[in-house]
């Protein structure tokens, strides 16, 4: 890796990052990345994240179907997929917390790998259809935490690391 | 014995409870607060004796709250539990008088670790 990581640079340390929060805090199988999609995803429930610093500003987001957020957030809070599901601000703290998690372990992996200084912001919970600026270059990939299926996104200003 | 479970997240601060109590640790009393600010008036009350606390928080973050609680002279033994471990807020946490960070993603085994050494 370059001293300024690529946006696939990022998206590796998601996948990585989201098997070790799988294993350890949701207690399931790991986590893998099943293919690279072109576009943006469909209208789902996704978090978001940034992770900023002087040289690198990026977005990380995980999303999923509605049924598929309860089952990683009744997973992240020891419950089973049985179980009642969950209010709609407990899903929004909870879901968000997962993606504080994996933003946590991704500035952990891209810190070994290079020497770039990045902070996390605060998550948000968002419902709908995702948009976003030229200027960004996005990475949108098809994964599984545990059998569950998930959309990671990275988003990058392309200017993020020339300066 | 008495835990103060310092997070501005409801579900974080249930699942710190929960690992306390797979860590051996569901005997002992868990009082909770959402930030610094509102952990200080904890502490004041409830005299615990130890205080797992989150990184980033509104109002007053966990590094605030622990300079404070120094300069109060209070030495209520401190850790912190938190998404970020990089060996900068490591160092910085022990700089200020932290025992130990727990980063997140943790399991039970992370808290025995951390915690039977200073209890």
């Amino acid at each position: 890796m370059s001293n300024y990581p690529t946006i696939s640079d990022w998206m590796d340390a998601v996948v990585v990052s989201s098997a070790e929060l799988a294993t350890t805090m949701l207690g399931m199988s790991g986590a893998e990345l099943i293919s690279i999609q072109k576009g943006l995803p469909e209208q789902e429930n996704a978090a978001y994240i940034s992770v900023v610093g002087e040289q690198s500003a990026v977005q990380i987001g995980v999303g999923a179907t509605p049924e598929n957020v309860q089952i990683l957030v009744k997973a992240l809070m020891g419950m089973t997929p049985e179980d009642e599901d969950l209010e709609a601000d407990e899903v929004t703290d909870a879901f968000s917390e997962i993606t504080n998690i994996l933003a946590g372990q991704v500035k952990t992996v891209i810190g070994k790998k290079s020497d770039i200084v990045v902070n996390l912001g605060i998550p948000m919970f968002i419902k709908g259809e995702l948009h976003v600026p030229e200027s960004s270059e996005v990475q949108v990939a098809e994964a599984k935490i545990g059998d569950v299926p998930v959309t990671f996104l990275v988003m990058k200003s392309v200017d993020a690391g020339r300066s | 014995m008495k835990f103060l479970v310092v997070d501005d997240s409801k579900t974080m601060r249930m699942i710190v409870k929960r690992t306390l109590r797979q860590a051996g640790y569901g005997d002992h009393e868990v009082v909770e607060a959402v930030n610094g600010k509102d952990a200080l008036d904890k502490v004041t009350a409830e005299h615990p004796d130890l205080i797992l606390c989150d990184w980033n928080m509104p109002e007053m973050n966990g590094l605030e709250f622990l300079q404070a609680l120094k300069s109060d002279g209070d030495n209520t033994k401190f850790g912190f539990v938190t998404s970020e471990g990089t060996p900068e807020m490591v160092q910085t946490a022990t700089d200020n008088g932290a025992l130990f960070l727990i980063s997140k993603p943790f399991t039970a085994d992370t808290f025995k670790e951390k915690l039977d050494p200073v209890l």
